[in-house]
């Protein structure tokens, strides 16, 4: 009976695993791939690495969520695919006042939202009017200070909104007005904050004041861009497809693109592999070696207007000492960093703005310099020879796969470099902002992508009294260097004031520049006419598919 | 039997509440807020944001109003996700944890208990030998490994499934439910083999043999009757886990289910979507729980007796 019972038990055994060879004989049939289907319907499907926490203008904040807002919006002004210099958009055409002070907007009669209405001047005023309220909380507004009245409102100081220095002269005529000169104007225009709502539309939603309504649901929303919003699902997919309303809707050639908020960049990897997608949102440096090898045409490497750099908290000894922050700042080895981990070619960084940050470079001469013998030589005069009597301080970073392997390579420079110990002491990311934020560091981890194609947009940042400068630095000349540049009639000069101001800082040394990101991503050869720039922003209506490219 | 139930349901409350009230107040003294950005955030900002979100208030104020909302069913905005409800968000991605995870439970209790069942028919054989290796194999491979492995397998080389996503039904369940269930599988094949195993000596299987049960009978109908309880008792803190999501699985497959919501809400201090999912899970761990007891009871009537004491 036992063996009858054993023998029944082998055979169901083998019967089963023969049904599982066969169905699994079927489905590998070769399959048409997911990046094959859509291109065919001309839908391009991108990995965008973070979840969208919104996609209301106002309250967007992330690169992620832009990506997917440059398709749905559309500025007063574009900005020019590859050289990102300002082109016209919902304005046609613009004047700019002598002082520098007032711009005057023309804007395109023909602009309409997906509803069929026209777009307005009284929609762009409605919608940075909503931006600089109090109430909403929009994290951007600052982004809004240079126009007049903006901070006043924001800050509550100015309760009439209507004193906001922008207004509708017809339904096609916008006028701003500046606190004071900002050439980089036309470059903030288009940062999301800056791209106009439909009034009817969100007036109709209640949401003019409050942060939670319902008018970015894909059934709600109204948009003036080449896209509409067709499917939101958290963590899941935004899709969105060709606005039929759009002015130039003859030129795009897309019907549509899917945003997957993939977070995990071997997910990402392995997806595109699968054909799944036609653009990662970036790779793992440790498969960066295996893809050039393998399909080096697939392997993307853009400049990208952004810098990873430490920071020095100048109030606390041992780095209230300059010496001792430039000695620090000299000792590291960029090169090493960025062939042993990051593996993409990234520059190393020397300066805090990223070379030909529209057409700003810093003289070399003006630059930090890898100089081992010079960094020993300032350590000593700081009272630190060989790095004896240094007190031990903390690097911290918040935890990262990539941030990790970095601060080993450079707390070894100094050590070898300089004869300093320094421990790494790793943090959450709400925990590392608050460290930040109260000053409880000695040296930390920061990096800054630029909000617009300015220099401006990276030095503000050590202002005195701006919010971002955790460091401490402060100079009175400085802040009159990016004032001074801020009136500067020509280019030339302005670029000179801001040259002497980041020179300055540099020698100062409040931080240590380590290298300038690059945008690092795989793409299908389906995908035609995908441009780069510095900001990452893309111009979706130019991008076509070719689902025969892949075969 | 309704009475032992019912001094389970009431005992659950009050844990409930404590589970509810300590995460309430842990999650404000964690470093940070849940509108710390990168970019510095203007005073006046910050506090129209924490005046909207009712974090100006004082904390017992703010506990009191959540109190009142939760009777209502009312767990607020998700802080991160602007114009989107906790309870929306939940909704949606509960359906998709369910259904991955009730299809990962049914994997592994098919498998572990035929795996488990088949060990135990040879226990000293090869063939044991070799199923019983199998569960230890599936205890130790993390879905971190597996997950990956079956993906360069049966997408990149063999191209059966996708690597990720949650659109093409039933293909997409497939690999992930399978990572999901293995370890689970595994656990429950070890359960159920020394269970199995131990009842095959007792003397109520002799006498069916006696009696001249045939084995088979004997086997599926007296053993694996008594050979179950460890499993339904582990059963039910496992579903809890399988149904309520799971971050690895979720995002090798990147699946939108609720699993990733445990960690990532942790991370941006999203208050309310942390009591969400802390409460979520507490429900699921007091139910299945409880169910695992009933299941108990109704194969066990020594269980059961004690129970209506």
């Amino acid at each position: 009976m036992a063996e009858n019972f054993a023998e029944r038990l082998k055979k169901a055994a083998v019967v089963a695993a023969a049904v599982f060879l066969c169905a699994a004989c079927v489905s590998c049939a070769k399959r048409e791939t997911p990046a094959r289907k859509a291109a065919e319907r001309g839908i391009l499907l991108m990995g965008n690495a973070a979840d969208p926490a919104s996609l209301d203008p106002a309250l967007s904040t992330g690169l992620s969520e832009f990506k997917i807002l440059s398709g749905l919006f559309e500025g007063l002004v574009g900005a020019d695919a590859r050289t990102l210099r300002p082109i016209p958009a919902a304005a046609k055409s613009w004047k700019i006042s002598s002082d520098g002070k007032k711009y005057t907007f023309y804007l395109d009669e023909s602009a309409k939202w997906s509803d069929g209405s026209p777009v307005t001047a009284g929609d762009f005023v409605f919608a940075w009017k909503r931006v600089v309220n109090p109430k909403l909380g929009a994290e951007y507004a600052s982004l809004m200070f240079p126009i007049k009245n903006a901070r006043a409102i924001n800050s509550g100081k100015l309760s009439d909104a209507s004193l906001l220095g922008a207004k509708a002269l017809s339904d096609y005529v916008l006028e701003v007005e500046l606190e004071e000169p900002a050439p980089y104007f036309l470059s903030l225009l288009y940062h999301n904050v800056y791209f106009p709502v439909s009034q009817k539309n969100l007036e109709k939603f209640n949401a003019a004041q409050t942060r939670d309504s319902l008018w970015t649901r894909p059934q709600n929303m109204v948009c003036n861009g080449a896209f509409t919003l067709d499917y939101w699902s958290i963590n899941e997919k935004v899709s969105v497809r060709k606005n039929p309303f759009y002015r130039g809707a003859k030129s795009v050639y897309l019907n549509g693109v899917d945003f997957l908020p993939i977070s995990n960049i071997n997910t990402e990897d392995r997806a595109f592999r699968a054909g799944q997608l036609h653009i990662t949102d970036s790779i793992a440096p440790s498969r960066i070696d295996a893809v050039k090898r393998d399909s080096p045409a697939t392997l993307r490497s853009d400049d990208w207007l952004g810098v990873y750099y430490y920071m020095f908290n100048t109030r606390k000894p041992p780095f209230d000492d300059s010496r001792v922050r430039r000695a620090f700042a000299m000792s590291i080895d960029r090169r090493l960093i960025i062939d042993s981990f990051l593996k993409a070619g990234q520059k190393s960084a020397h300066s805090f703005v990223p070379d030909n940050c529209d057409g700003y470079v810093l003289d070399d001469s003006r630059k930090i310099k890898y100089d081992i013998a010079a960094a020993q030589k300032l350590l000593a005069e700081a009272g630190y020879p060989g790095g004896k009597g240094f007190p031990k301080v903390r690097l911290t970073y918040n935890t990262s796969e990539q941030h990790k392997p970095i601060a080993e390579a450079v707390q070894q420079m100094w050590k070898k470099n300089l004869g300093v110990e320094v421990e790494l002491y790793n943090l959450s990311w709400p925990a590392y902002l608050a460290a930040r934020r109260e000053g409880d560091f000695e040296i930390a981890r920061s990096s800054w992508v630029g909000d617009f194609a300015a220099p401006e947009s990276f030095l503000q940042n050590f202002e005195s009294a701006n919010g971002l400068n955790h460091t401490g630095f402060s100079d009175a000349k400085y802040d009159a260097l990016l004032r001074a540049a801020a009136l500067s009639k020509e280019r030339a000069q302005r670029f000179e004031n801001l040259a002497a101001a980041e020179a300055l800082m540099l020698e100062s040394a409040p931080i240590v520049p380590l290298y300038f990101y690059s945008r690092v991503y795989r793409i299908s050869p389906m995908v035609e006419n995908w441009t780069s720039n510095l900001l990452d922003y893309h111009d979706y209506k130019g991008v076509k598919l070719n689902p025969e490219a892949g075969k | 039997m309704l009475k032992y139930f019912t001094s389970r349901i009431l005992e659950a409350i009050p844990v409930f509440f404590i589970i509810v009230t300590a995460v309430f107040f842990m999650v404000r003294f964690v470093p940070g807020g849940p509108f710390d950005k990168e970019r510095a955030v203007s005073e006046e900002t910050l506090a129209a944001l924490n005046s909207y979100y009712g974090l100006d208030e004082p904390l017992v104020v703010q506990y009191c109003s959540f109190l009142k909302n939760l009777a209502r069913g009312d767990l607020g905005p998700s802080f991160k996700y602007a114009g989107w409800s906790v309870n929306e968000i939940l909704r949606e991605k509960a359906l998709v944890s369910l259904e991955l995870g009730g299809c990962a439970l049914a994997i592994a209790l098919v498998l572990g208990l035929g795996v488990g069942f088949a060990a135990a028919a040879f226990p000293s054989g090869k063939i044991g030998a070799a199923l019983s290796g199998i569960s230890l194999v599936g205890i130790c491979l993390p879905a971190f490994v597996l997950g990956p492995v079956l993906i360069l397998i049966f997408c990149l080389r063999l191209n059966c499934f996708n690597a990720m996503g949650w659109s093409d039904f039933p293909s997409d369940i497939v690999l992930p439910a399978f990572t999901l269930a293995l370890f689970y599988a595994a656990w429950i094949a070890r359960l159920s083999r020394s269970r199995a195993v131990e009842e095959k000596s007792r003397g109520y299987v002799r006498t069916a043999v006696a009696k001249g049960c045939g084995k088979g009978r004997v086997y599926f109908v007296h053993i694996l009757r008594n050979a179950v309880e460890p499993v339904i008792s582990y059963i039910g803190p496992a579903a809890a886990g399988l149904l309520s999501g799971s971050f690895v699985v979720e995002t090798i497959f990147q699946i939108p289910g609720l699993g990733r919501f445990f960690i990532s809400s942790a991370l941006d201090n999203d208050y309310t979507m942390i009591m969400g999912c802390v409460m979520l899970y507490s429900v699921f761990i007091i139910a299945f729980n409880l169910l695992s007891d009933f299941l108990l009871a109704a194969v066990n009537p020594k269980i059961a007796k004690e129970m209506r004491k």
